[in-house]
């Protein structure tokens, strides 16, 4: 069983990034199966405030994916090659895929972009003991693969009152090459997702944009350079 | 009158100690050094400050006070310094003695009293607003020796032009100085406009190789950076 919210809302943005059709798809599905009564991992119901700063200059994030796994999970490794899930969501935006992996439990998204310089906040509830393992994963919508989050942070020996801090590098999905026109964000409205990979094929550190400052034809301007650290992560345990 | 003297200092002595004991349940000395790690980059005069979870110099993704503005545009520190002290922390001002400048080191001593974080700015030259920050770092109780990086911000008060023209005041577009006198002149400028106005990471300097137009009045070559731009090493005695 796997419980989602998705605001309607949200994906309204990420068609017109991602180039999908309006709505789409678009439900709020809380699955209500009796399953889980018989589950026998579940323990009384933990909540947690996670809250992201974007602190980039001019890189919107597309809606932030916080997704809760087992303890075994990676939604990505730096060195290795990208899953499907996050080259769609490092190429367009789209976070659904990330939803819909067979490892994640419960999975949430943003309401919409998270603009420069301000922050959002979710509330999250974990109620299965072996899946408290919460990744946060966006894209920087200003670039061709670029995303940023963290994944695998262990939940379950924070205590009531509690927070956690963490700064997120900026990542390169590797999986397409960085062109700095085919990129979906409002800097080029161009194309986001395409299953072609034409980049070294692997998750690594970015090493950053160009801009039109320094490559010719690109469609980004200096403000969209960005620095590591790209966003900031705040979570403090409710109840 | 030597006596009364003598017992005036004896008082004082004893009301020391006597302050000393009533904070030495969180009391902490600390031996502070600061390395600029940057290419090319000084920093202005740096201030440290130890206060309570109430108060800070910046906070990221906030607003820069008029206090924080002044220091990442000018490098004036006295408002930011005035703050903290008003609210009961304490403070080291300009260690250096001046510019700190790239790979300089320089190094501080702070009786925390009562106060549990630790904050520190300095502004960047040459840049429009970017400076070096540590906010509200939790000073550990245990003695020890710490190191922390710092990176890089930008205070959003000032569209980053990157035109070295003096402009230090705040609210005044440009950068006030090249210290070592490798800047150029009569750039056009990179922009004249900034989206995000809150405190965010700096996205770097721009620059270019024409010391006398282009773009930039800033060096490529010189005076660009990734963070972090400075190691803070931190001993609690």
């Amino acid at each position: 069983m796997k419980t989602q919210f998705k605001p309607a809302h949200s994906l309204v943005w990420l068609s017109l990034i991602a180039g999908m059709s309006v709505l789409s798809g678009c439900s709020i599905d809380i699955n209500g199966d009796d399953d889980d009564d018989k589950d026998k991992d579940m323990h009384e119901s933990y909540h947690y405030q996670v809250t992201v700063t974007n602190l980039t200059q001019a890189q919107p994030l597309s809606p932030v994916s916080l997704t809760l796994h087992n303890a075994s999970t990676k939604l990505w490794m730096a060195g290795e090659m990208a899953s499907s899930a996050i080259e769609v969501m490092a190429e367009g935006g789209d976070n659904s895929k990330i939803a819909e992996l067979s490892a994640v439990k419960m999975a949430y998204s943003g309401d919409g972009i998270l603009m420069p310089g301000h922050s959002q906040s979710w509330m999250i509830e974990s109620m299965y003991e072996n899946y408290m393992y919460l990744s946060v994963a966006t894209m920087l919508v200003n670039t061709n693969d670029a995303f940023t989050g963290k994944t695998g942070i262990d939940l379950s020996n924070l205590e009531v009152g509690m927070s956690m801090h963490y700064t997120t590098m900026a990542y390169d999905a590797g999986t397409e090459a960085n062109d700095e026109i085919n990129l979906p964000g409002p800097a080029a409205g161009g194309e986001g997702y395409n299953n072609t990979r034409n980049d070294v094929d692997r998750v690594h550190i970015h090493p950053g944009v160009l801009s039109n400052a320094e490559l010719t034809g690109s469609m980004l301007s200096p403000e969209h350079k960005f620095d590591n650290p790209v966003t900031k992560i705040t979570i403090t345990r409710m109840q | 009158m030597k006596k009364t003297a003598q017992s005036l200092a004896k008082n004082a002595v004893m009301a020391a100690a006597l302050a000393a004991t009533a904070f030495s349940a969180q009391a902490a000395e600390l031996d502070i050094k600061l390395y600029n790690l940057t290419h090319g980059i000084t920093f202005t005069p740096v201030v440290v400050a130890a206060h309570d979870s109430q108060t800070m110099l910046f906070k990221v993704g906030d607003t820069a006070s008029a206090a924080l503005q002044k220091m990442a545009e000018g490098g004036a520190i006295d408002d930011l310094s005035s703050q903290v002290t008003t609210a009961g922390g304490v403070v080291v001002e300009n260690p250096a003695q001046g510019m700190l400048g790239a790979g300089a080191m320089t190094m501080a001593m702070l009786d925390t009293q009562d106060n549990m974080y630790l904050s520190l700015t300095a502004m960047l030259l040459p840049t429009n607003d970017g400076f070096v920050g540590l906010d509200s770092w939790k000073i550990p109780s245990e003695a020890g020796t710490y190191t922390v990086w710092l990176n890089a911000y930008d205070a959003g008060t000032e569209a980053n032009d990157e035109i070295i023209n003096g402009g230090g005041a705040s609210g005044t577009p440009g950068i006030p100085v090249a210290p070592n006198s490798d800047g150029g002149t009569g750039a056009s400028g990179v922009r004249s406009t900034e989206s995000n106005n809150m405190v965010h990471i700096h996205p770097g300097n721009i620059g270019d190789t024409d010391a006398t137009g282009g773009i930039s009045d800033v060096d490529s070559r010189v005076h660009r950076w990734l963070n972090p731009v400075a190691k803070l090493v931190v001993t609690v005695k």
